[in-house]
This record gives structure tokens, C-alpha cells and sequence, in this order.
């Protein structure tokens, strides 16, 4: 039987290509803006960190703190990384989402 | 270099810290602070509605967690049953109904059919609650007991059980003694009416005096474990 913890939600999924494409620079501000500025997506903060929380449990992600600034008042940011598991969730994702385009498009289309 | 910061966002910055879990709460507020900060010269309506729909979603979406919600089912649940103990108790010193006394339910035992009768629970509504004096609540037996529970479940734990469930599951044991020993002991005994009140005092006022405690310890012991 499949694990249901290993599929991925359409906005965990955007979270976690976010933080991929941030690479060590990836915290709360800068995957929203980063989220924002690709695909439009204006996201609360309590929502993304909500969906990190739960990528955190399932074992997609990593996070360390670090970078407290004097424009945040001295407070540490939670920097995200992606885990091997995260990295092959990402990897099944995409897989699953080609070939469900492939048998729309070989079935004719309806787009 | 001092950044100015506004009067929302400082108290939406300590709304954030002071509300969502220690684990959280420092890099939420911090991101909100980072964002907000840099917009404090262009304040307008706009900035202030922005701040306040991000922090009510941040406190919204990431205050309760399951420990929290644990605690306050807890706390609740430890709530509801004190007031219905206080309320009965209160009921049976103050109200002069006979009506409820003549039930034969004082004399075998079944005396939680008591909390069944429509005519304590209208009691609510008949301000007798405002007849409460604080001498209906102390019992010496029921403090001894409380007292020396307390202290044989602290004991135990410490030595043999070092569990959050071992330590809930004595103490509630411990809890619950007070009342199933009355009601048998009243069951097997041909007690007079006069002679139940102790007894029901006891059954009652005991589990009242450990059940704060006991939620308390229950709750800081899990608050700790989740913690660790």
C-alpha cells in the first residue's frame, strides 16, 4: 500500500521547488517573494509556515536558525533546506504530473 | 544601524511572540518584523490592514498546535467538572429542597444520579449559586487524603514511573478512589441520611482538591516532554 505522507499538496509542492531554487538563502520572506515573483502567488506568512511545518514532519525539509539582522529586530531566521526525501518526493511529483499529461495529450486533449 | 519601527508592528511583533509556540515564534515575528520594518515610512491604511491580515493568519494558522490543544481540552475538561462539583456541593449546603434529599439514590450509593436531576442544574439559573461560602469546600479528611494522594503519586513517579502516562493514569486512579470507596462503603453500610453527608463530602471534595493538580502537573509534564 502507498504511503500517503510521500505524495505532495500543489502548494507544498510549490514551497518545497522554492526552497530548492533558493538554495541557503531560503526563509520565511524570501520564499514568499520568491513565490510571489514566479507564479503571482501572494501566500500569508502563518500559511507558509504552516505548510513548512507539516514539510518539516513528513521529512521533506530541514531547518536550521541562523542570520539574526538588526531589521529584525535581532530576531534569527529559520533557514530551509531540502532532504534527500524531499528531493525525491519533488522527483515522484514530477514524474506523476508528465505522465498524467501524457495520457491527456495521447488521449486527445481537452485543454 | 536603529530601525524605527511603528506602534502596530511593535504590537504585532509581541502579539506573535507572546501567542505562537517557542519554536516558531521568534523567526515568524522576525520575518514580519523584516517585511514590515522596511515599509514603516509608507504608512498608510494599507500597510496597517497588511500587517494585521499577516499577523491574525500567522496567530491563526499556527497558535494552536496539538500540545496546546491538549492542554486546553485538558484544562477544560478539568474546568467543567470542578464547577459541576462546586455547584453540587453548594446545592446540598444551601438549597432547601427536600425533594432532592429523599431520593434513595443517598443510600445506596448511586449518588451520581444526582447530577441527572433537572432540579440541580435549574439551580444555575436560581442565583443559588450566590449563597457560596468558601467553609462548604474544606473537609479535613479530603484534605489528609489529597495531601497524602499527592504525595504517594509524586513518590511513585519519581521512583518507578517517569512517564507522562504512568503519572496520569495513577493519579486519576487516585482521583477516582475517593468516590468508587464512598459509594461502596455506602452500598454495604446501612448509613442513616445524616450519616451520608461526610461521605459524600469526602467523595466529592478529595477528587476536587487533586483534580487542579493533577491537570497542572499533566500538562507541564507533556508541555516538557514535547520539549525535550
Amino acid at each position: 500500500m502507498a504511503n500517503k505522507q510521500t505524495y505532495l499538496g500543489e502548494f507544498e509542492h510549490m514551497v518545497l521547488l522554492s526552497i530548492a531554487s533558493l538554495k541557503d538563502d531560503a526563509y520565511g520572506v524570501t520564499i514568499r517573494q520568491h513565490l510571489k515573483d514566479s507564479i503571482d502567488r501572494d501566500v500569508t506568512i502563518g500559511a507558509l509556515y504552516a505548510t513548512t511545518e507539516r514539510l518539516e514532519k513528513k521529512g521533506f525539509i530541514e531547518t536550521q536558525l541562523g542570520g539574526a539582522t538588526a531589521e529584525r529586530g535581532g530576531k534569527a531566521k529559520r533557514y530551509m533546506q531540502v532532504t534527500a526525501s524531499g528531493a525525491q518526493a519533488l522527483q515522484d511529483t514530477k514524474a506523476q504530473l508528465d505522465m498524467m499529461w501524457q495520457k491527456l495529450a495521447s488521449a486527445g486533449g481537452v485543454l | 544601524m536603529k530601525i524605527q519601527t511603528s506602534r502596530s508592528l511593535r504590537t504585532a511583533v509581541w502579539l506573535l511572540q507572546t501567542l505562537l509556540p517557542s519554536r516558531l515564534a521568534e523567526e515568524v515575528s522576525g520575518d514580519v518584523e523584516e517585511e514590515f520594518g522596511e515599509l514603516c515610512t509608507l504608512q498608510g491604511p494599507e500597510y496597517h490592514i497588511n500587517l494585521w491580515q499577516q499577523t491574525l493568519s500567522c496567530v491563526g494558522k499556527l497558535m494552536m498546535t496539538k500540545q496546546r490543544l491538549y492542554s486546553l481540552t485538558l484544562a477544560l475538561g478539568c474546568g467543567a467538572i470542578l464547577f459541576v462539583l462546586i455547584a453540587a456541593i453548594n446545592f446540598l449546603s444551601v438549597s432547601d429542597d427536600p425533594s432532592v434529599i429523599e431520593h434513595g439514590y443517598w443510600l445506596n450509593g448511586n449518588m451520581h444520579l444526582f447530577f441527572g436531576e433537572s432540579v440541580f442544574w435549574q439551580s444555575f439559573s436560581n442565583g443559588l449559586l450566590s449563597q457560596m461560602t468558601w467553609d462548604m469546600y474544606v473537609d479535613l479528611p479530603s484534605v489528609i487524603y489529597a495531601v497524602a494522594a499527592l504525595v504517594a503519586v509524586f513518590a511513585a513517579d519519581k521512583r518507578w514511573l517517569r512517564s507522562v502516562q504512568g503519572f496520569a493514569l495513577l493519579a486519576l486512579a487516585s482521583i477516582a478512589l475517593p468516590y468508587f470507596a464512598g459509594m461502596f462503603y455506602i452500598k454495604f453500610s446501612s448509613l442513616a441520611l445524616n450519616e451520608v453527608g461526610p461521605v459524600v463530602a469526602f467523595m466529592w471534595l478529595a477528587p476536587m482538591y487533586l483534580l487542579p493538580v493533577v491537570t497542572a502537573t499533566i500538562i507541564k509534564k507533556r508541555h516538557q516532554l514535547h520539549l525535550a
